[in-house]
């Protein structure tokens, strides 16, 4: 499978305001892949099991599944941009 | 025992060792990951004059947040601990583990597909029928000792099938790795020769027989752009051959033994199979067995310490795994706890190859066992034997049922 041009993978559906951003901080993934087993919908992962390059704009409701799968990286490679607020 | 360097400063030298501390002995009963808890209550980092098997000191890192800058950061910290160079009189680097960025990347690549969660999954069925009929085998005795009759027999059939190695010398194998971490510096030194001669000999076989395993895959494999060189396949075999043989065993010990231990818990997740991921991802946390070991690769300060080139850094997963800036209530043993980012992998570009695979082999053990056995207990008049070192571990661990 071929990694996706970079940008965003999931976008959200309404295009209204409070929009969850999930950034990734590709050079940091090493590939522990807790995000793709949280939300593998959201988190998809190249063929070494590596996070696909690329800012993820998450729909409300998946915001929450986004959210576990952004707080299980050991790493702290994915970064949460959410109503102004951001963590990893 | 080595001399203490002079850049360390007398204040951050403690008493401590992974061998001969308390709790680090083999001793009956014991919890060798629980007993190191309570350095959260001294500095975020020491040196520890003697505390590897060959007398060297290191410096010990306490904290999460510390491990996963030391260990993500391999240009300072370097993993290449010739680890092999005074058994062998040459150093032959275990590869990935041994090379580090940027050189590391290519070794890695190649490998991170056959390992990878997607090729892990493949496997899922044959890994359960092997863990099935294992338990098949012993569950009408009503006892066993864990670790020989099912947690080796299982975790070291997986591996050696991945590899491509007889199951027939599965307890040949164990004893050189047994050696090699458990044995005198003398013992060690014999089963690393041992190792890498073996791996010689299957390198060389390869190359003339091909056969649909890994070792063919490393010997006409490409790096670089250039085929593989025999050192560098013995390297690789090598290294699974170290780092997975007998750790996933090691892991499904301690889960049993806590599982044995708190019969309510077995009860929550016989009721609710669906919560044995989460309790594998707790016990990993709870029983890490490997400590991370890094080299600095050149003078360099941290936080204000001074760490010289060669200064040895120990990053144990244990100790991390109880920082209560990362864990509520680290030492509490929740099986359901969510937030749950542990170290049992380490961090960084070493992060373990077969994490994968591991995680589904002690899901797959921990499911079939509670599924066929029914609730189960320390043997009477039996304590588990229980050591820490370089890899923890657990022996002669009797249930019953």
């Amino acid at each position: 499978m071929a990694a996706t041009s970079s940008g965003s993978r999931i976008s959200n559906s309404n295009g209204e305001g409070g929009v969850m951003r999930i950034e990734v901080l590709r050079e940091k993934c090493q590939g522990h892949a807790r995000c793709w087993a949280q939300s593998p919908d959201i988190y998809g992962l190249d063929d070494e099991g590596y996070i696909l390059p690329g800012d993820i704009d998450v729909p409300d409701e998946r915001k929450r599944a986004a959210w576990l799968g952004a707080k299980s990286c050991p790493e702290r490679a994915l970064v949460i941009h959410d109503e102004g607020e951001t963590s990893r | 025992m080595s001399a203490i360097p002079v850049h360390v400063p007398p204040e951050l030298v403690r008493d401590f060792s992974y061998f001969t501390g308390p709790g680090m002995c083999p001793m009956r009963g014991g919890d060798p990951q629980g007993a190191l808890a309570g350095l959260h209550d001294g500095p975020p980092v020491f040196y520890a004059p003697n505390n590897t098997y060959d007398g060297y000191g290191t410096w010990v890192f306490v904290r999460a947040e510390d491990q996963r800058r030391v260990l993500q950061d391999a240009e300072t910290f370097s993993s290449h601990r010739r680890i092999f160079e005074k058994a062998l009189g040459y150093d032959l680097p275990t590869i990935p583990l041994e090379i580090d960025p940027p050189e590391h990347g290519a070794y890695r690549s190649l490998l991170n597909p056959l390992l990878s969660p997607r090729r892990v999954m493949a496997m899922e069925a044959a890994n359960r029928a092997r863990a099935i009929e294992l338990i098949e085998g012993l569950r009408d005795k009503g006892h066993c000792e864990v670790m020989e009759d099912f947690a080796f027999p299982f975790a070291v059939g997986v591996f050696l099938e991945f590899l491509g190695l007889p199951q027939s010398r599965r307890q040949e194998f164990l004893g050189w790795a047994d050696k090699q971490f458990h044995g005198t510096p003398e013992e060690r030194g014999e089963a690393i020769r041992t190792v890498i001669a073996f791996m010689g000999e299957l390198v060389e076989l390869r190359r003339r027989e091909p056969a649909d395993d890994f070792m063919t895959f490393v010997v006409q494999a490409q790096v670089n752009g250039r085929p593989m060189t025999d050192k560098e396949a013995i390297g690789m075999g090598a290294l699974l051959f170290v780092a997975g043989l007998d750790t996933v065993a090691a892991a499904i010990g301690f889960d049993f033994r806590y599982l044995a231990e708190h019969s309510e818990a077995q009860a929550r997740l016989r009721a609710d199979p669906s919560g044995v991921t989460l309790a594998v991802e707790e016990l990993l946390r709870a029983f890490p067995t490997v400590l991370m070991t890094r080299i600095a690769a050149r003078d360099t300060e941290y936080d204000g310490i001074v760490i010289k080139a060669g200064d040895r850094v120990s990053c144990p997963s244990m100790v991390a795994n109880r920082d209560p800036a990362e864990f509520t209530d680290p030492n509490r043993i929740d099986l359901s706890r969510e937030d749950n980012r542990h170290v049992a992998f380490a961090y960084g570009p070493h992060r373990c190859l077969g994490s994968h695979l591991a995680r589904r082999e002690l899901v797959i053990a921990m499911e079939e066992w509670l599924r066929l056995i029914p609730t189960f207990r320390i043997r009477e008049g039996t304590e588990p034997l229980t050591y820490g070192g370089h890899v923890f571990g657990i022996e002669d661990l009797q249930l019953e049922w």
